[in-house]
């Protein structure tokens, strides 16, 4: 996955950051939160990282483990087909 | 000036409160009230970790209370806490919240003296004092730290009933008040001003802040449909006078709580009005909100808690907050 978030343009990064926000913080499966990928975000957070390849990285990680079906929506919606793909595939798996 | 703060409740997991708790320092909260219910995620738990992730914004519990909690051991807490942010603790105190209480059948009792006591002995404490106290309720034989304390910890008391209210300007630092609509708010501050005056104080030697249910949004039905629930719990929660002040009747009241405690939620919330939404909350666009914000300003007003449910996005609303309300109310 690290390399396909390389390839979220710059200019989107805020935006999809804070998509994936939205549904890390709004699930109705937050018990389903890794507590370690909790704390990395939340340090990335702190370090105002999460609009970067590492953040957007983890983010993409713990909105496809709280509620899959919306972060693919999501990121179709950004036209992230190939990433949203990826999603589904493993998923699938 | 008006400062603001904000109210987050530890219904959530840690790390969920801890992300809105930065997103508030980050755009320009003061202050930051977590809750303190047995029921919740435990009050300290969530400002220990508040206290790692932020570096400026001051936060306490808001409110503790004594009947759940004693005061050593809240003393104890707030100087902890102190050690890891020198400087940013305060401490909300106040009766607490019946309902839960009940729950663990503790009774509040003797209020005015519990209070009083209570915060006489978190001060002390926390000011590297023995405390000896033969109080109406609590009786200290000699209560002190095996370590050393650096600064005072300001206590605001949590007030809405008239003597709680004089009393909380007596002897606090600051008084949360427990209320969202300016009759009520210029009504404590006629209390208020009684307590100050029995301490000798000016009345800009005390933080009034308004502790209210808040909730913002673009849209206003989104906002109050956000905020219902709390309203409802108010309603239900609160003494006659002040419904009757906003003319609601004691039945309406009577039936809200009578479905709340059998658990028919739907049946509870389908009661709440938009008068009652009025009466218990500063909800709307931020155009209403900032009008209602000026008005309690003007009243007497010194510092904003924005408390549950906040808006129906959290993280939006306190970006909207920050982006809308912040620059008419706070300088540079």
């Amino acid at each position: 996955m690290e390399n396909i978030t390389t390839k979220i343009p710059e200019n989107m990064r805020q935006a999809i950051s804070e998509k994936l926000t939205d549904i890390i913080l709004n699930t109705q499966n937050i018990e389903k939160m890794p507590a370690t990928l909790a704390k990395t975000i939340l340090r990335q957070w702190q370090n105002n990282q999460l609009n970067t390849e590492a953040g957007l990285q983890n983010l993409i990680q713990a909105a496809a483990v709280v509620d899959p079906e919306k972060t693919i929506t999501s990121l179709e919606e950004v036209g992230l087909t190939e990433l949203a793909q990826q999603l589904k595939t493993k998923e699938g798996a | 000036m008006t400062e603001f703060g904000i109210e987050f409740v530890p219904k959530d997991p840690y790390w969920k409160t801890t992300f809105y708790a930065m997103q508030a320092e980050k755009k320009g909260f003061n202050n930051l009230w977590i809750t303190d219910h047995f029921n919740n995620r435990n009050v300290y738990t969530s400002l220990a970790t508040v206290a790692v992730y932020t570096e400026r914004i001051k936060f306490g519990p808001g409110v503790t209370n004594p009947y759940q909690i004693h005061p050593v051991v809240t003393a104890q807490a707030v100087a902890s806490l102190n050690e890891i942010a020198p400087n940013r603790v305060i401490c909300g105190l106040g009766v607490g919240d019946k309902t839960t209480l009940e729950m663990a059948n503790i009774e509040q009792s003797k209020p005015l003296a519990t209070i009083r006591e209570a915060a006489q002995i978190i001060r002390e404490m926390c000011a590297g004092k023995s405390v000896q106290l033969d109080g109406e309720v609590f009786k200290i034989k000699d209560a002190k730290f095996n370590f050393k304390t650096t600064n005072p910890i300001p206590i605001f008391i949590g007030a809405q009933g008239p003597k709680m209210l004089a009393m909380a300007a007596e002897i606090g630092d600051g008084v949360l008040v427990n209320a969202s609509h300016p009759k009520d708010v210029e009504n404590a501050m006629t209390h208020i001003k009684e307590g100050a005056t029995k301490a000798g104080k000016a009345l800009d030697q005390l933080t009034i802040s308004v502790y209210t249910s808040f909730s913002i949004a673009a849209d206003m039905e989104k906002a109050m449909k956000a905020v219902v629930p709390v309203a409802a719990y108010i309603v239900a929660g609160s003494p006659e006078l002040i419904l009757q002040r906003h003319g609601i009747s004691t039945e309406k009241a009577g039936q809200i709580r009578d479905a709340i405690v059998h658990g028919k939620w739907k049946e509870a919330f389908a009661q709440v009005t938009p008068e009652m939404i009025e009466a218990f909350s500063i909800c709307g666009t931020p155009e209403i909100v900032a009008e209602k914000i000026a008005q309690l300003a003007k009243i007497g007003a010194t510092q904003i808690v924005a408390g549950s449910p906040i808006g129906p996005n959290m993280r939006k609303s306190i970006n909207m907050i920050a982006a809308e309300i912040f620059p008419r109310f706070k300088e540079g």
